[in-house]
C-alpha cells in the first residue's frame, strides 16, 4: 500500500461518519406514573363549619356543639298605658244661707245691717247665728283608662276662692282624693275669707291622688277627683247682708305629671316589634332530612310594667323557600300557645324588673319540627296583651320612667342530630385546568380517618360556566363513627376510596371553570340522633397515582 | 429544589452521557510512528526529529444501546423523540458504560539522542457509569418502588499541560518514559461508593419510605457559574512506561498512566442525602395558604434531608495500565499482544488484543482484534498513520465495523485521529 493510497483510507475512515440522523429536531417524550402521596388535611367540625361560612356554631365546655340565634324584641309604642291627665278645671259655689226667706221672716229686705237682736221681743232675729254650708264636687276626670291612682311628679292644683260676703266666711276645702305623700293625709284647708278672692297653689309633687273616692268612700269609683267645700258663716248685729252673697271655689289643674298611675288596664292589647330571625345554618343544605334531638327556643323576658304581659306565640313560624310551619305551643295550661309573663306587682321607683325565662322544647312545642323543616329565617310575629288572666280588676300600674319589655329569644338547637341524606354543598372556582394537561389518567386515593359519626358521600362536579361537563364523580368519602350509648362517637372509622378519572374524563376537567362538591351527610341508620362534638374530625390523607405523559 | 437537582443530574449522566470502558488498543499500536499515542504510552521514540502537533481526537465509546433505541424517528413528525421504554427494553440487570474523549489541544516532540522530550496540552474527559435496569426503570416508568443500588457515577473533565521524557538504557534496549502533567479540573461528578437510594409505596395511601445510602453526588463545575477556560481546580499527575527489548524479535512494553489527583475548590456543589433505613414521606399538610407544590418540595427536601454544600474535595484520576508484547516476524511486519485495563468502580475494565502492523519508513497500518471482559464480543480494529511530506494523519479505531455505521446505530466505537507536522 502506497501512502497515498493509505491516505485515502485514513480520510475515508475520519470522514465516513454519518450524523444526519441528528439533521432531525430532539423532542422530549416521557411518560411514567407519579404515585405519590400529596398531603392530609384535618377537619373537625368546628372547622367544617367555618368552611361552609355558618358562623353560629357554639361549642360548650364538653364539646358539645350547638347552633344558636339570638333576637331581641320589645314592647312597642305602648304608649296607650302612659295615661295623660289633662288640665281640668271645676267650680263649686255656696249662696248665702240668708235666703230672700229668711230676710222675710225678719221682716227686712235685702241688703239689710243688722240692726237688732230681737225681731220681736223672744224671737231672735233670724239673720243673726251661726250658718254652716258645705257642698262636695265629684269631678270624673275624662281619662283612657279607669284609674285607681296616681303618683304626682309636677304640676299644681289652683284653688280660687272668692266672696261677696262683707263678713269673714270660715271656709273648709278638703279633696280626700289629694294626700300627701309624706304623711299620707288628706289635704284639707281652712281660711277665713271676707268679701275678697284668696288663691292657693297646691304643688302636685307632693301629693298622691287616689281615684277611687266616690264622695263617700274610697275604693268605689274610678278617675274620681272628690272636693268638699264647706263655709261657716256668723252673722252679728253691725253685719250688711245680702241674700245674694256667694262664695265660689274654682279648681285649676294644669301641668299634672304623674310618676306613676294606678288602674285596671284590662287586656290592652300589648304591641311587640316584628322580627325575621335569618337562619343560616341551613343555607348550605340541600335535600335531605334532618331531625334535631334537643332543639329549645329559651324566651327570657324582662318586664318593667307593672302588669303581666301574655304573648301569643302562634304566628313564630319557621319559612324555607317552599313552605312554613307556626309554632304551637302548649306549656301554659291556661291560655293555648300564649306564655305569660309576669309584671311588677307593687311599684317603687326602684323597683327591678320581672325576669322571667321560659323554654320551648319538645316537651310543650313542636318547636323540633320547626327546625327539620331547614328554615331560612324565623319570623318572630308575636302579639300580647296586658293582664292574661283577666282578674276583675286588675291592680295594674304604669311608670312614667320604666325598663319597658323586652324578650330575648334564644335558639339553641344542640348537634344531636339525625341525618338523612343532608347534602352540603360548596362551589370552587377552578382555573387550574392547564395543571391537568399533562395528565394522562389519574387516581384520586383518599384515605379518611373520620371520629364524626356521620357517613358522608362526595359527589364532585365540574362545570364551564354553569355547564355540567358530565365528568361527575361520586364516592364514599368517610364512613361514620361508631358512637356509644350517648350517641358520642367513640373513636376512628377508616375508609379508602380511589377516584379515576381517565384521560376523557381529564381532557374535559381542562376547560372546567368551577367545581361543585356536594357532600351527602347521613347518621348511622340504624342509630337514633347522634351527637356532634367540635373535636370530631375528619383526617383526610390524599395521595395520587397518576400517569403523566410529557 | 436541592432533590430535583441531584436527580436531574443524576439522570443528567446516568442517561444522555451513558457509555461505557474501552481502551484505545489500535492507536496504542501506532507506537512511535504518532506522538500522541504518548497519551496512551510514556514511552515515546520518534521517528521524526520534531514533531507539531495539530489538534487531534481520541474518542472512545462503549454503549449499552444505540442512539436510535433511546432517540427513536417519528416518521409522522420527522422528530426525534427520547423513548425510555425502548431504553428500558435494551436495558440489562446492570450495564456499565464508558465514554472517554481525549482532545489534543497542542504537542510538541523533540527527538534526543536518546530518547525524545515533549511539551503538550490535552483536554480530557472521562465519564465512566455503572447503571441497573431499576435506575432505567425509574426514568422509563415514573415513580414507583425502586431500588437503586450498584449505580455508580465518575464523570471528570480536566486539561493536562505536562512535560514528557523519554530516555534509553542498556544499550538503547531499555526506554523509559516519564510524562509530568499539571492537571487543571474543569468538571466533575461523582457519586459515592455505594450509594443506594430506595423507595417504598404503600399500596393502600402512597406513603414513601424512603431509604437511602451513601446518597452523596460531587460536582465541580456545572452550576451556571460563569466559567474560564481554567479554574482553580488544580492537581498534578504522571504518566509512566517502559519498554525492553528483550532479543531482536521480541519487545515488551509496560504503561501505566495516569497517575495523579486533581484538588476540586472552586464552583464546587455536593448534593447529599443523609442516611436513613426509612424516612415516611406522607404528603404536607393540606390546610395552608401558600402553594402546595412548594410545600411539597419543601418537605421533600426535609424528608430526604437534602442538603448541598460546597466543600473541597479531591479526586484520583483513573489509572490505565497497558501491557504488551511485540513480535517482529520481519522488520516490516511486528505482531502485538496488548493486555489493557483500568480499574473502574472498583472493577477491573480488562481489554486483550492481538494485533498486526505493517512497518514502513514513513507509514504503518495495521489490523487488531480484541476483546474485553464485559461484552466478550470479538472486534476487528484498524489504524494507520502515514507521512507526506511534513504532514503526517493517523487514524486508528478498535472496531472497524461500527466505525462505518451511522452514527445513530453505533453503540460501541473508538477513533482516534489527527494530522501532524512532522520534519
Amino acid at each position: 500500500m502506497t501512502a497515498r493510497k493509505l491516505l485515502l483510507v485514513c480520510t475515508i475512515l475520519v470522514t465516513s461518519c454519518d450524523i444526519s440522523y441528528f439533521d432531525d429536531e430532539i423532542e422530549m417524550k416521557w411518560s411514567g406514573d407519579l404515585n405519590m402521596p400529596i398531603g392530609q388535611i384535618n377537619y373537625t367540625l368546628t372547622d367544617l363549619f367555618q368552611e361552609l361560612d355558618i358562623n353560629d356554631i357554639s361549642e360548650d365546655a364538653e364539646g358539645n356543639l350547638s347552633f344558636n340565634y339570638t333576637e331581641l324584641i320589645s314592647g312597642s309604642e305602648n304608649t296607650n298605658y302612659n295615661v295623660v291627665i289633662e288640665d281640668n278645671s271645676t267650680f263649686i259655689e255656696i249662696e248665702s244661707p240668708l235666703t230672700p226667706a229668711v230676710f222675710s221672716a225678719a221682716g227686712v229686705s235685702s241688703p239689710h245691717t243688722i240692726v237688732v237682736s230681737e225681731i220681736a221681743p223672744g224671737i231672735p232675729n233670724p239673720l243673726i247665728g251661726v250658718k254652716k254650708i258645705s257642698e262636695q264636687k265629684i269631678e270624673k276626670l275624662e281619662l283612657n283608662k279607669n284609674l285607681t291612682g296616681a303618683s304626682f311628679n309636677g304640676g299644681q292644683l289652683i284653688l280660687n276662692i272668692v266672696s261677696t260676703f262683707s263678713v269673714d266666711v270660715n271656709i273648709t276645702i278638703e279633696i280626700p282624693s289629694l294626700t300627701t305623700k309624706s304623711g299620707n293625709t288628706i289635704y284639707q284647708i281652712s281660711q277665713i275669707v271676707k268679701n275678697t278672692g284668696t288663691q292657693l297653689k297646691i304643688p302636685l309633687e307632693n301629693y298622691n291622688v287616689d281615684f277611687t273616692h266616690n264622695g263617700v268612700n274610697f275604693e268605689q269609683a274610678t278617675n274620681n277627683i272628690v272636693i268638699n267645700f264647706l263655709a261657716e258663716f256668723d252673722f252679728k248685729l253691725g253685719d250688711t247682708v245680702k241674700d245674694n252673697d256667694k262664695i265660689s271655689l274654682s279648681t285649676n289643674l294644669t301641668d299634672s305629671k304623674t310618676e306613676v298611675i294606678y288602674g285596671d288596664f284590662k287586656q290592652e292589647r300589648f304591641s311587640f316589634s316584628l322580627q325575621s330571625l335569618p337562619i343560616d345554618f341551613f343555607n348550605n343544605f340541600g335535600q335531605g332530612a334532618v331531625a334535631f334531638a334537643n332543639p329549645e327556643m329559651k324566651i327570657k323576658t324582662i318586664n318593667g310594667y307593672g302588669f303581666p304581659v301574655g304573648i301569643n306565640l302562634s304566628n313564630i313560624r319557621a319559612e324555607n323557600e317552599t313552605s312554613s310551619l307556626n309554632l304551637r305551643y302548649d306549656g301554659d295550661q291556661n291560655q293555648e300557645n300564649t306564655i305569660i309573663v309576669n309584671g311588677i306587682e307593687t311599684y317603687s321607683s326602684s323597683a327591678t324588673p320581672v325576669i322571667t325565662e321560659i323554654i320551648i322544647d319538645k316537651t310543650n312545642s313542636n318547636f323540633s319540627d320547626l327546625v327539620s323543616l331547614k328554615p331560612s329565617e324565623i319570623i318572630i310575629d308575636v302579639i300580647g296583651s296586658a293582664n292574661p288572666i283577666n282578674k276583675l280588676p286588675n291592680l295594674n300600674f304604669f311608670a312614667s320612667i320604666n325598663s319597658g319589655f323586652q324578650a330575648e329569644l334564644e335558639i339553641e338547637v344542640p348537634l344531636e342530630v339525625k341525618f338523612e341524606n343532608i347534602e352540603l354543598s360548596k362551589s370552587i372556582e377552578f382555573n387550574n385546568g392547564e395543571d391537568t394537561e399533562d395528565l394522562v389518567d389519574f387516581i384520586l386515593i383518599l384515605n379518611t380517618e373520620n371520629s364524626i359519626p356521620l357517613s358522608g358521600n362526595l359527589q364532585v362536579i365540574f362545570l364551564n360556566n354553569g355547564v355540567d361537563l358530565n365528568v361527575a364523580k361520586s364516592f364514599i368519602a368517610f364512613d361514620a363513627a361508631d358512637v356509644d350509648l350517648n350517641g358520642k362517637s367513640n373513636g376512628y372509622k377508616t375508609t379508602s376510596t380511589e377516584v379515576t378519572f381517565s384521560e376523557n374524563d381529564l381532557e374535559k376537567i381542562k376547560t372546567a371553570t368551577e367545581i361543585n362538591v356536594k357532600c351527602s351527610l347521613n347518621s348511622p341508620k340504624d342509630k337514633d340522633e347522634v351527637k356532634l362534638l367540635g373535636i370530631n374530625d375528619v383526617v383526610v390523607n390524599i395521595a395520587t397515582k397518576a400517569n403523566i405523559k410529557l | 429544589m436541592k432533590i430535583y437537582t441531584f436527580t436531574l443530574i443524576t439522570l443528567l449522566f446516568f442517561i444522555v452521557n451513558s457509555t461505557k470502558s474501552q481502551n484505545t488498543l489500535s492507536f496504542y499500536s501506532l507506537g512511535d510512528y504518532v506522538a500522541q499515542t504518548q497519551n496512551v504510552s510514556a514511552v515515546y521514540l520518534p521517528k521524526n526529529n520534531f514533531t507539531f502537533g495539530l489538534p487531534g481526537i481520541e474518542f472512545n465509546v462503549n454503549n449499552p444501546f444505540k442512539l436510535n433505541e433511546f432517540l427513536v424517528k417519528n416518521n409522522a413528525t420527522n422528530k426525534l423523540e427520547t423513548n425510555f421504554d425502548n431504553l428500558l427494553l435494551n436495558t440489562k440487570e446492570l450495564n456499565q458504560s464508558t465514554i472517554h474523549i481525549n482532545a489534543s489541544i497542542f504537542m510538541l516532540a523533540f527527538k534526543t539522542k536518546k530518547g525524545s522530550i515533549s511539551l503538550f496540552a490535552n483536554s480530557k474527559l472521562e465519564n465512566n457509569v455503572q447503571y441497573t435496569d431499576q435506575f432505567i426503570k425509574v426514568a422509563a416508568n415514573g415513580i414507583n418502588d425502586f431500588d437503586l443500588k450498584n449505580n455508580q457515577l465518575n464523570t471528570i473533565g480536566y486539561h493536562e499541560i505536562g512535560l514528557g521524557i523519554t530516555q534509553q538504557f542498556l544499550k538503547d534496549r531499555l526506554a523509559i518514559g516519564l510524562r509530568l502533567k499539571y492537571l487543571n479540573g474543569i468538571t466533575h461528578a461523582s457519586l459515592k461508593n455505594n450509594a443506594s437510594l430506595g423507595l417504598e409505596i404503600d399500596d393502600t395511601n402512597q406513603n414513601w419510605n424512603i431509604t437511602a445510602t451513601n446518597a452523596s453526588l460531587r460536582t465541580s463545575g456545572i452550576s451556571n457559574e460563569e466559567k474560564s477556560y481554567f479554574t482553580g481546580n488544580s492537581g498534578f499527575g504522571i504518566d509512566i512506561g517502559a519498554t525492553y527489548q528483550v532479543s531482536e524479535k521480541w519487545a515488551v512494553e509496560l504503561n501505566i498512566n495516569d497517575i495523579g489527583t486533581i484538588n476540586w475548590s472552586e464552583n464546587n456543589t455536593n448534593y447529599n442525602i443523609k442516611d436513613t433505613a426509612g424516612t415516611i414521606f406522607s404528603g404536607v399538610d393540606l390546610d395552608i395558604d401558600g402553594s402546595i407544590q412548594d410545600e411539597i418540595e419543601s418537605a421533600l427536601n426535609t424528608v430526604f434531608n437534602a442538603t448541598e454544600t460546597i466543600e473541597n474535595f479531591s479526586t484520583k484520576l483513573t489509572t490505565k495500565t497497558y501491557f504488551s508484547a511485540k513480535y517482529y516476524a520481519t522488520k516490516k511486519n511486528v505482531f502485538s499482544a496488548v493486555f489493557a485495563n483500568s480499574p473502574v468502580f472498583g472493577k477491573s475494565m480488562t481489554n486483550y488484543a492481538l494485533g498486526y502492523n505493517r512497518l514502513h519508513k514513513k507509514a504503518t497500518y495495521g489490523l487488531l482484534t480484541s476483546i474485553d471482559n464485559q461484552d466478550k464480543k470479538i472486534k476487528l480494529g484498524g489504524n494507520a498513520a502515514v507521512n507526506l511530506g511534513v504532514f503526517e494523519m493517523y487514524v486508528a479505531t478498535d472496531n472497524f465495523f461500527n466505525t462505518f455505521k451511522k452514527v445513530e446505530e453505533i453503540s460501541q466505537s473508538s477513533i482516534s485521529t489527527g494530522i501532524n507536522l512532522t520534519f
